[in-house]
């Protein structure tokens, strides 16, 4: 009798595997953001996190791909913002390459919305606050000729 | 880059501005001149709708910030219905929701401006 192959459920991503790797380039052009947004929320679906941990990684990676583009790559659209989704058996990691040399220390600090309405700040500012409150894990690293590399990870 | 339609329906003191699509740094110019013909027109009170809305990013929501600065100098009050509960949840993380209460439907934005 032939044996029956054991078949994955459409969608599903055995935690066993390490293949399923995805890398994207994209230029440093606002908008672009989204195909790395979209594509880290389908492989977050396919792993089964809840609706509303997709939208929070739909959120983190989208201002971490604006980051990349703006500080980063200074919106020169020759230089590519890369993106690597990796699955693993119990977290999904989304690290956001660019040429940059990291984040001017006053990104770091909390924005503060009253001084922005009041014209006292930048109303701008809010990217990394939102990646920092919405992922499990977040690291910045610097590495010299090579340019900047943000990691976010979402743990199942 | 298109990506946000507004249309703007305007009443007696109260304008209700219809988002649909993306509210990102490409919804600057739009978004900005609602506000200035809704004024125009002697409005007290702007409701979002946000029910058409799929995607804010913090572009878009520092759009809004600068919609409030201008909102507060000129005594106009803003509202907003039918944020996704991710975008409700990221509002009120910022702490926009404090400045531009969210509804739950167009009549209670509504209600809430006292028209």
């Amino acid at each position: 009798m032939p044996r029956k192959r054991r078949v994955k459920p459409p969608g599903v991503i055995s935690r066993s595997e390490n293949q399923g790797e995805v890398r994207l380039s994209l230029p440093s052009c606002i908008g672009y953001e989204k195909i790395a947004m979209e594509a880290a929320a389908a492989m977050a679906r396919m792993m089964g996190f809840s609706i509303s941990r997709v939208e929070d990684l739909r959120t983190a990676v989208s201002e971490t791909c604006i980051n990349a583009m703006e500080h980063g790559n200074k919106l020169n659209a020759a230089n590519r913002v890369e993106v690597l989704i990796r699955p693993g058996p119990q977290s999904l990691m989304v690290q956001v390459f660019d040429n940059g040399t990291g984040f001017e220390s006053s990104m770091h600090s909390a924005p503060h919305l009253e001084k922005k309405i009041r014209g006292e700040e930048d109303p701008r500012g809010w990217g990394l606050f939102l990646i920092k409150h919405l992922v499990d894990h977040l690291e910045f690293k610097t590495m010299p000729k090579l340019g900047h590399v943000a990691t976010l990870t979402m743990t199942l | 880059m298109e990506e946000l339609q507004v249309h703007l329906r305007l009443e007696d003191k109260l304008a209700i501005v219809d988002l649909s699509g993306d509210v990102t740094s490409f919804a600057e110019k739009k978004l900005l001149a609602a506000y200035d013909k809704a004024v125009a027109q002697k409005v007290k009170c702007l409701v979002f709708n946000f029910s058409s809305v799929n995607y804010v990013n913090s572009a878009g929501m520092s759009i809004l910030i600068t919609l409030l600065t201008r909102s507060q100098k000129q005594g106009v009050a803003l509202r907003a219905f039918g944020l996704s509960p991710h975008f409700q949840k990221i509002f009120d993380m910022v702490g926009l929701l404090k400045y531009i209460p969210h509804f739950t439907n167009e009549a209670e934005a509504r209600a809430s401006c006292g028209w």
